[in-house]
């Protein structure tokens, strides 16, 4: 019987040995009971937060902000292949139910990273409150800036300002807007006051004071022009009004060492190649993306470090997609053709304007194509028009400048030139986006009248080399048209000034278009009941089980069949 | 009285009939061949030392025997009893001791260690001569060795030899044969005055005293009360097939088992009596009692049986992840007695069939024409674009077949395995070795290929050892596998060599002029060589992975049939990978402009304890036995580590290591090394087993399981089961029928199982710095900062997947067990399971698991056996067939819909397959179609009840798509359930015939009910991808075609809009496997020392029928877990021919 014992011992000590067995530690993963701990945690919660606004990647770029904002626009065609997507948004219609849940559900993700960072703000020790109220502030500019993205396409939204999961419904404007003024308020009042210039330079991209006040600037201004309001009531009380989003602009103008840079066409990377015509006749020469650029007063950065998979979003895709359709040359590179530039940019535009050749380029003009090898019709591409947008393009150079017009392998981005990138057309665009420039915070100033608006409206025109005029809203309107022609800027002013049915349709008839090889008319037709905003994604509105409700003007007529 | 008619031997291994059998006959058959040369090395060797008194001559034998190895045969009556004697011996020989107890009336003969003793001279008994011979054969006509014929009543015997002949001399008149056999049912037959008789031994009624596993223990078939199935390793090795799973497939009712791919290596996707979750739904694999993942590493020759647990009640002895069934599989164990050794070998050809044809270059440019005509496009020039273009529109060149290209024509597949088995009363020992080489069909110039070298061993020793059983038993098992593998890319859409070699158009030649792969041409750049892809991007690679897994074991009896085992399992698997791609530009989206190198190793280890104690006893003829255990599972210890480059000093797969690129480049270079994912489990059960007279039975089994999985307050699952059963022919009532109904069981059970595969920490937000989470503040362009953000919302509610089952079924038997039957009805609900629903995306964060909602899955199984013999003739038919109803009943989100994801067979489609309330889980679904508009006049009546058109925009050759909501336009709202990838039938056949030596047999499997998502083109993203010839049958005008819609240009939606155009029927029948063998033993001498000498020639695969379009209709491949059967070019099983052999010595 002794053995009977022994057994039970052993059998007993297997069960009891065991009761913190089942507790187990996760070694690669930190969680929210231990994140984030200190200011290194803090810092890469604000860096998770950021990275939203380069999160999409192929196919999903086609749906980028940036991309639907310039396809909307009365400046540009679908372009593209079978990019029927592309073509769809120009058309002011959807390819599918689902075709703009990518930004919604980004944005959305970035707003929840911030709200997590804004919670937990508190939550570690800081060593000063400036660092504190630095990222405090910064995590308030990005939730605002996605909410005034997610606003400006779907205009009612939930408005989610806690990490949770309720089922929401779609809050106003008024609650939106107010929000987001609220938000860059606070990152107005936090982030410290310091001059461009004098920012570590490692925080470049990241938002600064001047940054949030030239967004409220272009906030207030839609809001207040789209909704006919004037002023925006905060949510805590008070109100922002046309005087507030003044002082701030003026703020941005006076203190914040951002300012023009001499040459218009310096800011865009067509600048930097030798081998361009243009580029060498006129004696150009790219600003670069180092603090030199004080115009650039919020940008949206890119890497050279793009490299497939997940890292097929840390260069420029914009770029990629915005490029001439699918043919080397140099300076313009290989990309997806889509966006077109619709011809009456071109011919409404007084050629003395040195902005017009700087802008865009029509691929037959004798001046464009010398020294190239030439661009063609492509036999597969949609809505040609032979006109292209010279901004955020892919731009080559001759590798090891061996200038061989003929030899397509010898055409490599800038960006292999330049950071030693290996030739991948997919991967190789890195050049920034300009979000915010000083001269739209100029504009902005000029257009809500501020004292020195007609100054701030000359100092525009004549860095181009333009006579003065006088700052009124007409003016202003075509001013801002050419200024800021492909920037994913000209949509917007439409919407808030009221101009967008009549510049669509009066911009976007019968215009020329080479179709898989055949000359063909397009005509595109804004769809007023539509408001000008997107449909929410039908899988969204599932998933709320019909607590959000449709736009309108998306039913099933708005489906895109051609 | 009886009794002591009966030959008697007083080994000690009473307890063991099968062990007294064979040295009973061992005895006989020297007994009676006088003349053998038997070497009684042993009993002139061995001394024995004996001090007994006042003892029977029956107590001596068994004081000898006790001290020696000796075993004495007699008949016992023979014996005197009561004489009693003294003897008083040391180091004596046996012969001295036998001369001093045995008086002259007696007689002995040493064999060895067997001693038989008889009254009188053996000569007197063998004097009556009358000879009597005959052939013993078992039901299937083979003859069966070394049965032992014995006259009833005498000492007189025989065993019968290697051709399963005997011949008896001295047999007397009326006499009574015995022929027993292991395993085998003993018959007996009064000889009249035949002298030659042949006879038929059946097998013991099939299954009575069959011994089935059932999870930390075995139990008698006979007393089963829930619903498994065993297949015998015979049954698995005579398919042929490179895993177990794809032999157990048409072998098993109620299992669905679907081969994931037919490219070598690939897996199966396994459902026990339907899917349940939409989770993972593979059933839990037990090898030698140790957890694996995977059971694919095993050699099909090694095994011994698998065991199938079903029902809720039989797996719930393993209760917390038994919720998708449990498989149980046993290897080869050792037996005691001589050394047997087995080979087997096969050699076959592979081709594969039913493949689909390609367009040559004259069919496609037709295609591509009327394609733009009916876009009203102007004409391609092809001319300027496709090179070559003359040779084509005479005819002197049709085009790149690339299909053909990357197809391995006769691709060889050879096996060969080795197991040695032997033993004795000690120990017993079981060996196996084998090797097996299987080339793909598809895939060149990168032939997919999977090699494999298996080696196992498994042993069992008795330590210590009382008068009937054994104190101290050891053993242990272990499995070693080293697999390399070479595999082509057949993921999804978008990475799919044969979807590439499909969809590439022809015009693109093979090569340039330089004899290089050509360059994309300009009719359309996004088609690059998809031969050349193959060869850039697999041909270097390299793939290893070596697994050993087995446990050692220690048993304890202290007291007769109480017994504490305690057992360590081990997993253990390590791989690697290597790969190098080199420098190449097939076209602007293919190419690689630098070269890169990856390695990457993964260790991983995982350990098992279990400890069980078990008790067994009768009170009268209640019998009872228990068993209780704890069971502590540690997994995922290990590591993995990885690392890439590019910018190798070498340009070969050769040096393709790290080390050979000397500069870390941000974007170029990468590495990861991460532990494992740990899991652990700690697990208390207990079963009870009742029964009465072995015709009333009852088990009452519960587990408790603590999984890491969840948060402390949700950590335990419990799960209880019950069962019963009654063994009706047993019934003194059921006396009148036990002619033709030889065996009937009734079953019934309810019990309850669980699952918690998920991955761990779900109850916690966890943070994610991943490569998504990066951004680049700064003026630094190389430079890259981590971000990091919560990449779930926490569910600190996530708990056990339950799976509750009703199981009623019962077994029976007919026509002296010829014919049986078997029948089972059940009801699966699964409840609570563990899915990652989707939530709102303006939660903005990953979706937690939680517990998501509940599935039924109900159903029968039939399985049938017909076995007889005419004459030489043998024959069996066996069939199975069962039938499951899959319904989601709950989900937990408030759509009530688990959407699939999107982009399946093409970049911009949307969802082809969801689950949700009412429906099969991962039903396809899509518009359904109502022919083709044949003219104008059927677009312009296709009217809503308010008569407004439905499809004002469709032109003739157009499809009609069904208007479900009687509105006038075709939306999501029209969308239908086209078809469930689910079967609601399967069903396996299988003939077997014998003739003398002659063995055919032929093994059947199908489904019916089931469809298949299909297509071959990237819909709604590439006009220009080359069509299949059925495009031929297209709609060229009125009448011409119902089914095939005009081809146009610009991605119509004829071809984008999901509709039942792409759903197909998928019901098949398939001939597996053919086989035709003989026993070349047959022609040789009986002395010959081999036992059997089997050529055989096999087809598998060897036909489908099937109304299926595509190529293999048996499609397990889906998106995700739980989607299937959508074909995207998958590959296809090949059918293969082969030679084999089996030599057993």
């Amino acid at each position: 019987m002794k053995k009977i014992y022994l057994v039970a011992l052993v059998v007993f000590a297997g069960l009891t040995s065991c009761s913190n067995f089942l507790d187990t530690v996760n070694k690669t993963q930190k969680n929210t009971e231990n994140f984030p701990a200190n200011e290194t945690d803090m810092y890469a919660a604000l860096i998770g937060a950021y990275s939203n606004q380069i999160a999409l990647r192929q196919p999903e770029t086609k749906q980028d902000f940036f991309l639907i904002s310039e396809l909307m626009s009365d400046d540009r065609l679908g372009g593209g292949e079978s990019d029927r997507d592309t073509q769809a948004t120009n058309a002011f219609m959807r390819l599918n139910d689902d075709q703009y849940l990518a930004p919604w559900k980004n944005y959305y993700a970035g707003i929840f990273r911030a709200n997590f960072l804004i919670e937990s703000i508190d939550n570690i020790k800081w060593k000063n409150n400036i660092d504190r109220d630095k990222t405090l502030g910064r995590a308030y500019y990005i939730r605002a800036y996605y909410y005034f993205e997610l606003c400006r396409l779907f205009e009612r939204v939930p408005l989610r300002t806690k990490v949770g999961s309720e089922n929401l419904p779609q809050a106003s404007p008024e609650q939106l807007y107010g929000q987001i003024a609220s938000d860059l308020k606070k990152a107005i009042e936090l982030i410290p006051n310091i001059r461009y210039q004098d920012m570590p330079k490692t925080e470049l991209g990241l938002a600064t004071k001047w940054a949030a006040e030239a967004l409220m600037g272009r906030m207030f201004l839609f809001y207040t022009g789209y909704y006919k309001k004037n002023e925006i009531s905060l949510p805590e009380g008070g109100s922002v009004t046309k005087a507030n989003a003044i002082v701030w602009l003026e703020d941005c103008i006076k203190n914040s060492g951002h300012g023009l840079i001499s040459d218009y066409r310096n800011l865009w990377s067509y600048a930097y190649c030798k081998y361009y015509g243009y580029t060498k006749s006129n004696n150009l020469k790219w600003i670069g993306e180092t603090v030199d650029n004080i115009e650039a007063v919020y940008l949206r950065k890119y890497s050279a470090l793009g490299n497939g998979g997940i890292a097929s979003s840390y260069d420029n895709n914009v770029c990629l997609m915005l490029s001439h359709g699918k043919q080397y040359q140099v300076p313009f590179g290989y990309g997806n053709g889509i966006g077109t530039v619709n011809p009456k940019l071109y011919s409404d535009w007084p050629d003395n304007d040195i902005r017009k050749k700087g802008t865009v380029y029509y691929a037959y003009d004798p001046e464009e194509i010398a020294g190239c090898s030439g661009y063609k019709y492509t036999a597969q591409a949609y809505q040609e028009t032979g006109y292209w947008s010279k901004k955020y393009t892919p731009i080559n150079v001759y590798k090891n400048g061996q200038v061989t017009p003929t030899n397509t392998a010898n055409m490599v981005n800038m960006s292999v030139e330049l950071y030693g990138r290996l030739s991948s057309y997919q991967q190789d665009n890195s050049v920034d986006l300009m979000i915010l420039r000083f001269s739209d915070v100029l504009l902005m100033a000029a257009e809500l009248g501020a004292a020195n608006a007609q100054t701030y409206f000359d100092n525009v025109r004549a860095r181009v080399h333009l006579p003065s005029l006088p700052v009124t809203l007409e003016n202003l309107k075509v001013e801002r048209r050419w200024e800021f022609a492909n920037e994913a800027i000209r949509y917007w002013d439409l919407m808030r000034w009221g101009d967008v049915e009549t510049a669509i349709n009066n911009n976007m008839k019968n215009i020329p278009i080479i179709q898989v090889g055949t000359a063909k008319t397009l005509t595109i037709k804004f769809r007023p009941e539509t408001r000008g905003f997107l449909p929410i994604p039908l899988t969204e509105i599932n998933l709320s089980n019909g607590v959000l409700t449709q736009n309108p003007g998306w039913g099933p007529e708005s489906l895109f069949t051609e | 009285m009886k009794k002591n008619d009966d030959l008697l031997c007083i080994a000690q291994q009473r307890w063991k009939k099968t062990i007294r059998i064979m040295k009973l006959t061992v005895g006989l058959l020297l007994m009676t061949m006088i003349t053998a040369t038997a070497v009684n090395t042993y009993s002139q060797n061995a001394r024995i030392s004996l001090n007994v008194k006042d003892a029977t001559i029956l107590d001596i034998f068994r004081e000898i025997e006790r001290n020696s190895e000796f075993g004495f045969f007699y008949k016992s009556e023979e014996m005197n009893l009561e004489k009693r004697q003294s003897i008083e011996v040391s180091g004596a020989t046996i012969d001295d001791i036998l001369k001093k107890v045995l008086d002259e009336n007696y007689t002995y003969k040493i064999l060895d260690k067997n001693i038989v003793v008889t009254k009188g001279s053996l000569e007197a008994i063998q004097q009556q001569t009358r000879k009597v011979s005959g052939k013993v054969t078992d039901l299937t006509g083979s003859t069966l060795p070394g049965v032992s014929v014995v006259v009833k009543g005498t000492t007189i015997g025989v065993i019968t030899d290697n051709e399963g002949k005997f011949s008896l001399s001295n047999v007397p008149e009326n006499a009574i044969l015995q022929f027993s056999f292991v395993g085998m049912k003993t018959q007996e037959i009064k000889i009249g005055i035949q002298t030659s008789i042949d006879v038929v031994l059946a097998e013991e009624t099939v299954g009575i005293e069959e011994v089935v596993a059932i999870g930390y223990g075995t139990q008698k078939k006979k007393l089963v009360t829930g619903a498994t199935s065993q297949v015998s390793g015979d049954d698995v090795l005579k398919m042929n097939t490179v895993t177990v799973l794809g032999a157990l497939q048409s072998q098993t009712p109620g299992i669905s088992i679907t081969k994931t791919s037919g490219q070598p290596g690939s897996g199966f996707k396994v459902n026990i009596r339907g899917i349940g979750t939409t989770g993972s739904s593979t059933p839990l694999y037990i090898v030698d009692g140790v957890v694996v993942g995977s059971i694919d590493n095993l050699n099909t020759a090694d095994i011994e049986s698998v065991d199938v647990l079903k029902d809720a009640a039989s797996a719930a002895i393993y209760g917390s992840r038994a919720a998708n069934g449990v498989v149980l599989v046993t290897t080869k164990q050792g037996k005691k007695g001589k050394a047997s050794i087995q080979y087997d070998g096969y050699y076959g050809i592979q081709n594969s069939y039913r493949m689909p044809v390609p367009l040559n270059a004259q069919q496609y440019a037709m295609i591509m024409t009327e394609a733009a005509q009916n876009a009203g496009k102007t004409p391609f020039d092809f001319a300027k674009l496709v090179p070559d273009w003359g040779k084509i529109q005479s005819g002197e060149w049709a085009g790149a077949r690339w299909l053909d290209e990357i197809t391995n024509k006769n691709a060889p597949m050879q096996n060969h395995s080795l197991n040695l088995t032997g033993g004795t009363e000690q120990s017993t020992y079981s060996l196996g070795f084998s090797y097996l080489d299987q080339q793909g069909v598809i895939g060149k110039p990168a032939t997919p290929e999977y090699q494999r070298y298996t080696f196992r061993i498994n042993t069992d020793y008795i330590v210590a050892k009382a008068q009937d059983f054994d104190i101290l038993k050891i053993g242990e098992s272990l499995t070693y596998s080293n697999v390399t593998t070479q595999s082509t890319l057949n993921v999804n859409a978008a990475n799919n060599n044969i979807r590439n070699a499909l969809a590439t158009n022809p015009f693109l030649p093979m090569y340039d002029d330089q004899g290089n792969y050509h360059y994309a041409i300009d009719w359309y750049p996004t088609h690059a060589n998809p031969y050349a892809i193959i060869d850039y991007q697999q041909n270097g690679y390299e793939n290893n992975t070596q697994n050993l897994q087995g446990r050692a074991y220690l048993q304890i009896q202290p007291i007769k049939n109480l017994i504490f085992q305690t057992s360590f399992g081990i997993s253990t698997a390590n791989s690697y990978n290597r790969s190098y791609i080199p420098v190449y530009n097939l076209s602007p989206e293919m190419n690689h402009p630098q070269d890169a190198v990856s390695q990457s190793q993964l260790s991983s280890f995982k350990y098992l304890i279990d400890n069980t104690l078990s008790y067994k006893k009768a009170f009268g003829e209640h019998d009872f036995s228990g068993m209780a255990g704890v069971s502590v599972e540690k997994s995922g210890i290990g590591q993995s580590i990885s690392g890439s480059n590019q910018g190798s000093i070498f340009n070969s797969f050769e040096f393709a290591y790290l080390d050979n690129i000397p500069t870390i480049t941000p974007g170029a270079t990468t590495l990861s090394g991460a532990p494992l994912v740990e899991g652990r489990l700690l697990s208390f059960f207990g079963r009870l087993n009742y029964d009465y007279k072995e015709k009333y039975m009852a088990t009452l089994v519960f587990r408790a399981d603590g999984s890491s999985n969840f948060a402390k307050s949700n950590r335990w699952g419990y799960f209880p089961s019950i069962s019963a059963g009654w063994v009706a022919s047993s019934e003194s009532f059921m006396g009148s029928t036990s002619n033709w109904l030889n065996f009937l069981k009734f079953r019934a059970s309810w019990g309850q199982n669980g699952n918690s595969a998920i991955p761990p920490f779900q109850y916690l937000g966890t943070i994610s710095f991943d490569g998504i989470a990066a951004y680049f503040p700064g003026i630094d362009k190389l430079n890259l900062t981590q971000g990091a953000y919560p990449n779930i919302l926490p569910n600190p509610d996530v708990k056990w997947e339950t799976s509750e089952q009703l199981d009623f079924g019962f077994d029976s038997r007919y026509f002296k067990s010829k014919f049986s039957f078997s029948f089972d009805w059940y009801k699966k609900s699964t409840k609570d399971w563990l899915v990652a629903a989707p939530i709102l995306n303006s939660i903005g964060t990953g979706a937690p698991y939680i517990n998501g909602g509940n599935v039924t899955n109900s159903g029968f199984e039939v399985g049938t056996e017909w076995r007889d013999k005419l004459n030489d003739f043998t024959y069996g038919v066996q069939a199975n067939f069962s039938y499951n109803k899959n319904e989601v009943t709950r989900i937990a989100n408030s759509e009530g819909i688990i959407h699939g994801q999107i982009a399946i067979v093409g970049n911009a489609t949307p969802e082809i397959y969801r689950a949700q309330v009412g429906y099969p889980i991962g039903y396809f679904w899509g518009l359904k179609t109502d022919g083709i508009f044949q003219n104008q006049a059927e677009v312009d009546a296709y009217v809503d009840s308010k008569g407004e058109k439905i499809m004002p925009n469709a032109k003739p050759g157009d499809l009609k798509f069904v208007n479900q909501d009687d509105n006038n336009i075709i939306d999501q709202n029209d969308k239908v359930m086209l078809g469930t990838p689910h079967p609601k039938f399967r069903f396996g056949l299988s003939f077997n015939l014998g003739y003398k030596g002659f063995d055919f047999s032929m093994v059947n499997n199908g489904v019916l009910g089931a469809s298949v998502f299909r297509s071959y083109r990237n819909i709604g993203q590439r006009d220009l991808d080359n069509y299949t010839t059925e495009i031929l049958g297209r709609w060229i005008g009125e009448g011409t075609s119902n089914t095939v819609p005009r081809v146009m240009l610009g991605n119509v939606i004829n071809d984008s809009y999901i509709s039942d155009r792409y759903v197909q029927k998928a019901d098949f029948w398939r001939c597996s496997n053919m086989t035709l063998g003989y026993d070349f033993k047959k022609l040789m001498k009986k002395s010959f020392p081999i036992q059997q000498m089997r050529f055989y020639i096999s087809a598998q695969n060897l036909f489908v029928i099937t109304p299926y379009k595509g190529m293999d209709p048996e499609v397990g491949q889906g998106s995700e877990g739980w989607a299937g059967g959508i074909d995207i070019g998958n590959y296809p099983n090949p059918r293969t021919f082969m030679v084999g052999i089996t030599i057993r010595y």
